[in-house]
Order: structure tokens, then C-alpha cells, then sequence
């Protein structure tokens, strides 16, 4: 019995090594890997050049010279688990369980061109109305409290920057649920004889937390409806009615294609006007003007949504109306149906347990001398 | 029983891959990693602005030049600019309650001047600021981008206004 598992284990590091050996047999199975090397070598190349794309545009601000004041912040870190969602990339969109806490680093810069001091805090925040809005300032809300930045004011000197970094202390006896808050740096003008206006100038993070044990609940958002319209201005645009159906906020942005038009026409995708983000259980209108050369249709309209790594998709035959709000189209339910879904598996299950069960019968049959 | 056996082997060979192909991801599986991209940032040109003298009944205007949002973050995702101000206080008097409190001042955003294309909307043509932040202009965007403009203010001075120095705390911010 050992000598086949010691060959198994060989043939399992030899999978993993890819080492080139003599050996007749690896040979094929280098082979074997090297275009997924290859792929790996391009995917590498192709991950660079943002970067220097990016450092080449930060060369060119910062050979601006003309005086400024303000200041800037950027979030450093993001939970593993979220790193290939794009809304954890600039926002803080944890969930975190009663009692537990997290640490996020964060950097900020004096963007100004002289020395100041910057100011750390955190607001409560809320989304309403399609976007996420700032409170004033105070920690007075619950999540604004929890989160702690190390360090509250901190001297800069033109163009410096500082890392810092933000505990978000969850208590033990917290309601569950999501909550919001902004982390800001802020520099202010000082009072002088010479200006009426103090201004101050400050950059946030938003925070949209969920307390909670485990992952906490999924995102989730639904198309329910499609109108098209013309604006004031006699435009087309196309509305259509979305809920969030899910327990964490989402930031909904998108896109239009339309398709079938008269004369076979297409046109599109054109982008949504503007990001709306919707609380949980929160409906909203996201909405996108289109050009006037356009004509009225019918067209088969496909409004494409998404929210970080959510994708949502919805077709509807429309037609603008000569003015005002034409007929809202309910969208059909473009979820797989489950309950054919969950049939079709269990006839494939019997279906396979029956052939399974033939096959050893003829094979005993077969075998029996 | 044999072709059984081989294929039994290959299954724990291929479990077995697994686990191996598992445990190195689980061992750099720590809490966080470190984002690559930028800043989000605001500016503007000066620290504090200047307003002519005004006379009561009548409007000043001034401005707060180069409202400038610098976004680095390389991100397919929105920024919101929200202002604020605060009620007109005396100079002199800080504490004192001001005969110049309820003056309104109409925040009018200029023309943008844009690069990387964010698509900016929900600009309010003028805001009478007052001490919770309005939104000006909100912007969806992917890559970096920046956008950059002269807050226009109008300020109606209370016809019963007292004569002294007043001011006010303009607050910019970015979302």
C-alpha cells in the first residue's frame, strides 16, 4: 500500500515544482504549464503600467506652482476579502462584530503650499435621497464615536504627508445593522484683519460599516422598473426604479445600450448621469439623457447596473414619448427560475443514480466468471 | 478493481494538489492589504478671501477662487463636494449675537474646467449656505480625474445690519 501513495505524492510534486528535470515523464507536464507562466509573466506587465501611468500624472500636478491650500487623504489599507471590490478600495465597507474592532491605516497630505495643520475627525453620515451626505461636526452618531484616528492634529509642512492610523471599536452591545460616517482631514484658515471669509478646505473617507457577526449580510439590488421620457428640454432619457433588496448600502452607476431600433438601429451603452446610492431597503430612480438626434423607437433597452462587484441587468422594449413620461415597463424577473432550475437538477440526479446503479450491475455481470 | 484503484489514486493526488494549492494562500491570508492607488484631495487657491466693504440693504460679491478636486484614486466610483457656513460673527465681538446672523450667502459654482472626464451633476446653480452642508456638485468617475472652479458668493446684507467686521466660515468638502 505505501508504494502507490509515495507515487502519488511524487507526481504531486512534481506538478507543483516545475522544475525542468530529464525525467520522460515531466517533460509533457512542463509543457503542459507553461502558458499559464506566460500568461502570468503578461498579466504582470499589464499591472505595471498603470502604475507608471499614474506617477506620471502626479508629476505633472505637482509642477503646478501657483498657490494652493487644501489638503488630501487617501485610505491605505483594505480587508483581504474586499481587496477586488472597487468601492473598498476608497471607502471603509467593513463588517465588523459586536465587541470586535478593526484598524485601517490612512495618509494624509498638506496639499497646500505652506506648512499647516491638519486636522483629523470623524462626522456622522447618511444616505439619503440617492447619495451619501456628510452630518456636521461631531461624533455624536454611533459609528463616528467607534472610529478613533491615532492622532487628531498633526503639523505639516507643505506638501508632507503623515500616516495615521483609525481603530473602529465595535461595543459589545451594539445594535446590528449598517451604519455610515466620514473620516476627515481638514485644514483651516487662520483669522486675520485682512479676510471676511475663513476658509476651510477638507477631504473624507466615507465609512459604511456593518455591525454584525460573520460576513454580515450580502449586497443586493434590484431593476424593478423601466420608463422612457424626454426632459424639460425635450431630451430622451431613460429612468428606471431600483431597490435595494439587500442589507449592506449600495453605490449604483451603470450603463444603457439600446438595440432594435427602427431601421435596425443601435445605439449605446451610454453612461448613467450620476451614481445612486441607496440604503438598505431603499428605493431610488437612476436615470440617463440621451441625444436628441435619437428617434422615438420601439427600442429593446438594456440597462446594465452595478455596485462594487454586483451586476445587475434588465431589458425592456421602450419607445420615448413626443414629450413628458412615457409607459413604465416592469421589468420580467431575470433571475433564473429556481424552481425549474431545482427540477432539472433533481432529474439529472435520478437519472445519473440509475445509469451509476446499470453500469455496476453490468460490470459485476461482466467480471463474474 | 485495478482502473478503480488508479482512479482513487488520482482523486487523492488531485486532493491532495488542493491542499497544497490552499495552504500557501491561507498563509499570506493576512486581515488587510495595502491599496495602490491615490488621494482624493481639495484645494483652493488662497487661505481665507477678502470681501469689499458693503453697505446695509445692499450685496457684496466676492468669490473663493480655484475650488480645485484632485482624485487619484483610479477608481471606478463617485466623489460629492458639499458646502457650508457659518452665521456672520463681529470680529470684535465673536460671542455677541450679530445683527449680520441672518445674512444669506448664495454660493453660485463657476464654469468647471475638467481632466479625465468625471461626469459631474447635481450642480446646484445657487446654494444659500447655512451650517449643514449642501451639495454643489457631485461626480462619477473612473480613473483619475480633477475638476476645478470659482465659487461665486453673494452675500445680502440685513438692511439693519450694524457697522463693524463680521465673518464667516466657508467650508469646503470632498466625499
Amino acid at each position: 500500500m505505501t508504494c502507490p501513495a509515495a507515487y502519488a505524492a511524487g507526481h504531486v510534486l512534481r506538478f507543483v515544482s516545475l522544475s525542468p528535470t530529464t525525467s520522460r515523464e515531466s517533460k509533457p507536464m512542463l509543457k503542459r504549464w507553461t502558458p499559464p507562466l506566460a500568461i502570468a509573466l503578461i498579466s504582470l506587465a499589464l499591472v505595471a503600467i498603470p502604475s507608471s501611468a499614474f506617477a506620471s500624472t502626479r508629476a505633472a500636478q505637482t509642477a503646478d506652482t501657483s498657490d494652493k491650500f487644501g489638503v488630501a487623504i487617501q485610505l491605505l489599507d483594505v480587508a483581504t476579502e474586499l481587496k477586488d471590490d472597487p468601492r473598498a478600495q476608497s471607502a471603509i465597507v467593513d463588517n465588523i462584530a459586536p465587541g470586535e474592532s478593526i484598524e485601517r491605516n490612512f495618509r494624509v497630505r498638506n496639499s497646500s503650499t505652506t506648512a499647516q495643520t491638519v486636522v483629523i475627525y470623524t462626522t456622522s453620515a447618511s444616505v439619503t435621497d440617492g447619495s451619501f451626505t456628510a452630518g456636521k461636526n461631531a461624533p455624536a452618531d454611533a459609528l463616528a464615536s467607534w472610529a478613533v484616528p491615532a492622532q487628531t492634529e498633526i503639523a505639516l509642512e507643505a506638501d508632507a504627508s503623515a500616516d495615521i492610523a483609525l481603530t473602529i471599536a465595535i461595543p459589545s452591545d451594539a445594535p446590528e445593522g449598517e451604519q455610515y460616517a466620514a473620516l476627515w482631514a481638514e485644514v483651516k484658515s487662520a483669522p486675520d484683519a485682512e479676510s471676511n471669509i475663513i476658509t476651510a478646505n477638507r477631504a473624507g473617507i466615507r465609512m459604511y460599516v456593518s455591525v454584525g457577526a460573520g460576513n454580515g449580510p450580502a449586497a443586493a439590488f434590484s431593476i424593478d422598473s423601466i420608463t422612457a421620457a424626454r426632459d424639460d428640454a425635450g431630451a430622451p432619457q431613460i429612468n428606471a426604479a431600483v431597490t435595494n433588496t439587500g442589507g449592506r448600502a449600495v453605490d449604483i452607476r451603470g450603463t444603457v445600450s439600446l438595440a432594435n431600433g427602427p431601421g435596425s438601429l443601435s445605439a449605446g451603452p451610454f453612461e448613467l448621469t450620476e451614481t445612486t446610492t441607496l440604503a438598505p431597503g431603499e428605493s431610488g430612480e437612476v436615470s440617463v439623457t440621451l441625444d436628441d438626434a435619437l428617434p422615438n423607437g420601439p427600442w429593446d433597452a438594456t440597462l446594465t447596473l452595478t455596485s462594487g462587484l454586483l451586476s445587475e441587468e434588465a431589458s425592456a422594449t421602450i419607445t420615448f414619448p413626443d414629450a413628458g413620461t412615457g409607459d413604465t415597463v416592469v421589468v420580467e424577473d431575470n433571475e433564473p427560475n429556481w424552481l425549474i432550475l431545482g427540477g432539472g437538477i433533481v432529474v439529472f440526479l435520478v437519472a445519473f443514480g440509475a445509469f451509476a446503479r446499470l453500469w455496476i450491475i453490468r460490470r459485476r455481470t461482466a467480471t463474474q466468471p | 478493481m485495478r482502473t478503480i484503484t488508479r482512479a482513487t489514486l488520482a482523486l487523492t493526488g488531485a486532493a491532495a494538489l488542493t491542499l497544497f494549492a490552499v495552504v500557501p494562500a491561507n498563509a499570506v491570508d493576512t486581515v488587510t492589504v495595502a491599496i495602490a492607488e491615490g488621494e482624493l484631495g481639495l484645494t483652493t487657491l488662497e487661505a481665507g478671501a477678502a470681501l469689499t466693504e458693503a453697505t446695509p440693504g445692499a450685496d457684496i460679491e466676492g468669490q473663493i477662487a480655484g475650488v480645485e478636486i484632485t482624485d487619484a484614486r483610479a477608481i471606478t466610483g463617485v466623489w460629492a463636494v458639499s458646502v457650508n457656513a457659518t452665521a456672520f460673527t463681529n470680529v470684535a465681538a465673536p460671542d455677541d449675537a450679530t445683527s449680520m446672523a441672518a445674512a444669506a450667502i448664495t454660493y453660485t459654482l463657476g464654469a468647471v474646467t475638467a481632466e479625465g472626464a468625471p461626469v459631474i451633476t447635481n450642480v446646484t446653480p445657487d446654494v444659500v449656505l447655512t451650517a449643514v452642508d449642501a451639495e454643489v456638485a457631485t461626480a462619477t468617475v473612473a480613473g483619475n480625474n480633477s475638476a476645478l472652479w470659482t465659487a461665486g458668493l453673494s452675500i445680502a446684507v440685513p438692511a439693519g445690519a450694524l457697522a463693524g467686521t463680521y465673518s464667516t466660515t466657508i467650508t469646503h468638502s470632498v466625499l
